[in-house]
């Protein structure tokens, strides 16, 4: 069995002449909480319909739990319960319904689990799918996708629409629960904050671009946020790498991706603070405008 | 639960008000009796009928609109996913859409159709018309609404996607829209309307399986990207249809490579007056209904193939020149079409003139001019080689005419009138553009002498010769002859039982030749003093007659002359088979 519950190599995914996804290689451990951060537009959805084996990527290829997801997709599904940014059930069909059609087409489905969700959400069973609110219909694909007890979950966007509420209940306790379980989940989320305490890898993916996928641990801290009451002297010749350099004040601002004490060494005279960084702050050190990918 | 199953049901429940719009409309047919103005006599009627009408309508509209969004609309709102995520298979997610439109469109046409099945739907359409049954009626309308599903489904999937792929749809749409005609052309040019009818049938199922088969493919390759499930979609079908036309293709070149030796001899032309070509046609054998037809030289056995032959074929008296009518689709006229005789290789050729549909023609004796009277009673005549309509003239509607030219610029026919009318005789002079009746004949003039002086018009009392152009009666003949005919040099040979009769061209009984005793159906002239006499009974026993020596030199038994037959070699059925035959020999040589 391979150690990697997904596996992207070199997936390119084109519309026309706009590029997607260009040659992404990732791979998502088992067990592990893995988030994809990116832009609006960067190419999060295109490559989670690529990994769900919904679309078919010009280039490179995609294993799930090892196996080609584009030719073991109806059988690989078994295992993967999904939640999309947009709600796709059919709006006619009742809460019940759905739950009922999906029952029939899972092995290891858990009505019981379902039961208890939607009841932990407060969703209207006999209600029509279409008439529920976003948030509602986000719960109740995700009671859906839980009940057919995965052993990946794969959620584009979970928190799009959701209350603060449900989204704090979305990550303190469904994620966590999760991950305690030894499932896999792979998200893509804007919520950084939500994330940050969960995530055990993260990748960021720019204009299609994978720029960055490691621990999050690692990567937090590697980067670090230098603030010089002067502009500083010969910083480009020293060992830090810098993701972002601006005006700061006075001074300068420089964003480095790949801090150690030693290396700062030579700038412990000069007037500079250092700290540490957020996964927002490093999301936008990375991703924003002006940043070095 | 099998997938397929699973998704059908859940169609089916999510469609499920399409039965109660049904049930609504069966309820809307029983009230169309009591509408004002239908009588109480008429009311099983109306409601079996308005009861079809409704299902009809309704099942296709029902079909156009499940088509058009069964699988087309959930792609376009990216709701497909919904299935994509689940563990079922992309066939099973087709199959399944489509088992449930089956049965929501059958499921309708039984509910709305349901008055007219409980109030006798076959005794009233057999009151109404002749032309369908109940069942085709059923059968028609549920065929109707399922292509009506499967084309709004190829639609609604290329039009949603919003791809530039449709402009390769429409590009290959009309292509094999026009190869299908093209395909189609040969087999309507060869009459083979029964063949055309079931190749349609074939092409309708092979297409109907295409597009169901593209549908899953569709879905497998292009599961929800709307894009390329379009560009798959489009991909298949046509490589599928292209594949299919192919094959058609292939089916009708072999079709029409037809020989001489596939004929089934059902129909044959004849053969020209003079040289020794002669025009075959017919039914070509494992091919249904195709008709094709050859100008066979008797002689020397060449064969070249007339394409399109179906209306009327006839030579110019001197044989160096056929012509024909190759039907024009769509115009209501057919093309005039010639082969020069007198070349090694005739080669069939366009002359560039069209002539009402279905009109029977005549020849002059040059091969320079044809006449033909329409439908309209109008005796027009054309120079061919020069394209020109030299005259033509309103003629009173008869029962028929017989039109032959006595000369290139005069034209003599006899308007055959309808019982015991008499027939009238005209003459039209084709310079001075006039009309002449010349006489009238009693009978009609079939037999006449090579210079068309003279005519014979038979009677079962004896024979009559005639002036060919007033219908005076010149000679009469007494005897029970059942054969006759005029001879190159002027003679009259008859057949009366046991003799074969040879008379001077003013009746005179000059010989009389014992043959076995028949009932002659036809007498060829075989060339050299040989006369062929062909009876009835026994059957299609050919007896060759030698009239200078007095008498029979062969009996051949199981051969039929075709008609206008002449010279040594005779073109002859023989069975289902052509046969040369060698008159002077008795050498049979099929047709090959």
């Amino acid at each position: 069995m391979s150690e990697q519950a997904i596996e992207l190599s070199n997936v390119t995914v084109r519309y026309g002449r706009n590029l997607a996804a260009d040659r992404v290689t990732l791979e998502v451990p088992h067990g592990s909480v893995y988030a994809l951060l990116g832009r609006n537009g960067s190419g999060k959805s295109s490559l989670v319909r690529c990994l769900l084996g919904q679309q078919k990527p010009q280039e490179g290829t995609i294993a799930v739990f090892g196996q080609d997801v584009w030719k073991g997709r109806a059988s690989l599904m078994q295992r993967v319960g999904v939640v999309f940014e947009e709600a796709d059930a059919p709006p006619e069909m009742t809460v019940d319904q759905i739950a009922e059609f999906c029952g029939d087409l899972y092995t290891r489905w858990g009505a019981k689990e379902v039961d208890s969700l939607l009841e932990r959400f407060g969703i209207d069973r006999r209600a029509r799918f279409g008439t529920l609110s976003k948030g509602q219909k986000k719960e109740v694909l995700l009671a859906l996708a839980l009940a057919a007890s995965p052993d990946l979950l794969v959620l584009d966007d979970p928190t799009l629409g959701l209350d603060v509420v449900a989204r704090k209940a979305l990550f303190e306790e469904v994620i966590t629960e999760l991950a305690d379980r030894g499932i896999t989940v792979f998200l893509t989320t804007h919520d950084f904050a939500g994330i940050e305490a969960l995530a055990d890898r993260v990748a960021i993916l720019k204009n299609g671009r994978l720029v960055l996928q490691e621990e999050l641990e690692t990567l937090k801290a590697r980067f670090r946020r230098i603030r010089f009451a002067a502009k500083p002297v010969a910083f480009e010749q020293s060992a830090l790498r810098t993701a972002l350099m601006r005006n700061w004040g006075g001074g300068a601002e420089a964003i480095v991706t790949n801090y150690d004490d030693v290396a700062f060494e030579q700038f412990r005279g000069t007037d500079a603070e250092v700290s540490a960084m957020s996964l927002q702050d490093i999301f936008l050190a990375v991703s924003g405008e002006g940043a070095r990918s | 639960m099998n997938g397929t199953l699973v998704i059908a049901r859940r169609e089916i429940v999510q469609r499920r008000f399409v039965f109660l719009a049904a049930a609504a409309f069966a309820l809307l047919s029983l009230i169309i009796p009591l509408l004002p103005g239908i009588p109480s006599t008429e009311e099983r009627s109306a409601l079996v009928i308005a009861s079809l009408i409704f299902a009809a309508g309704f099942t296709a509209t029902v079909a156009l609109i499940l088509g058009g969004t069964i699988v087309g609309r959930e792609l376009s709102d990216g709701r497909l996913s919904f299935y994509f995520s689940r563990p079922v298979p992309a066939a099973a997610i087709w199959f399944g859409k489509l088992a449930a439109a089956l049965v929501l469109i059958g499921g309708s046409f039984l509910i709305v159709a349901s008055p007219a099945l409980i109030a006798g739907v076959a005794s009233v359409l057999r009151s109404v018309t002749s032309l369908a049954d109940a069942p085709s009626v059923i059968r028609a309308a549920l065929l109707i609404a399922f292509a009506a599903f499967l084309i709004a489904h190829v639609i609604g999937t290329l039009v949603r996607s919003h791809s530039a792929w449709i402009v390769i749809d429409f590009v290959a749409a009309a292509a094999c829209g026009a190869a299908l005609l093209y395909l189609l052309r040969p087999l309507l040019l060869g009459a083979a309307l029964t063949l055309m009818r079931r190749s349609l049938i074939g092409l309708g199922v092979f297409t109907a399986l295409a597009v169901i088969a593209a549908g899953a493919w569709q879905l497998a390759e292009g599961r929800t990207d709307r894009k390329r499930s379009h560009r798959e979609l489009s991909q298949f079908l046509w490589m599928a249809i292209g594949a299919e036309l192919l094959l058609f293709g292939a089916f009708v070149l072999w079709v029409t490579s037809v020989r001489p030796s596939d004929l089934r001899a059902s129909r044959t032309w004849g053969r020209a007056a003079a040289g020794s070509w002669a025009v075959i046609g017919g039914e070509a054998r494992h091919r249904a209904d195709y008709h094709a037809a050859f100008l066979y030289n008797v002689e020397n056995g060449r064969a070249v193939r007339l394409r399109g032959i179906w209306g009327w074929g006839a030579f110019s008296g001197d044989g160096k020149v056929m012509y024909w009518t190759v039907p024009a689709p769509f115009s209501g006229s057919e093309a005039l079409w010639s082969a020069r005789l007198d070349v090694p290789r005739p080669r069939p050729m366009s002359t560039g003139v069209d002539i009402p549909m279905r009109s029977s023609f005549v020849v002059s004796e040059d091969g320079s001019r044809i006449a033909f009277t329409d439908f309209n009673d109008v005796l027009s005549v054309i120079d061919v080689p020069r394209r020109a309509l030299l005259a033509s003239v309103h003629v009173q509607r008869r029962a028929g005419w017989m039109l032959q030219f006595v000369r290139p610029d005069l034209l003599r026919f006899a308007a055959v009138g309808a019982g015991d009318e008499p027939s009238r005789i005209f003459e039209f002079d084709v310079v001075r553009r006039r009309l002449v009746e010349t006489g009238q004949s009693p009978k009609p003039l079939f037999w006449m002498s090579v210079d068309h002086a003279q005519a014979l018009s038979g009677s079962e009392s004896g024979f009559k010769i005639v002036d060919a152009r007033t219908g005076a009666i010149l000679h009469s003949v007494a005897g029970r002859f059942t054969a006759k005919r005029f001879l190159h040099d002027g003679r009259i040979a008859a057949v009366a039982g046991s003799a074969l009769e040879l008379f001077s061209p003013d009746g005179l009984l000059l010989r009389s030749v014992p043959i076995s005793k028949s009932a002659a159906a036809s007498l060829d002239d075989a060339g050299d003093g040989r006369l062929v006499v062909i009876s009835r009974s026994p059957p299609n026993t050919a007896q060759v007659v030698d009239i200078d020596r007095g008498s029979v030199v062969r009996t051949e038994t199981g051969l039929v002359p075709i008609f206008g037959a002449s010279g040594r070699r005779l073109l002859c059925r023989s069975g289902n088979s052509l046969v040369v035959w060698d008159t002077a020999t008795g050498e049979r040589k099929a047709v090959r």
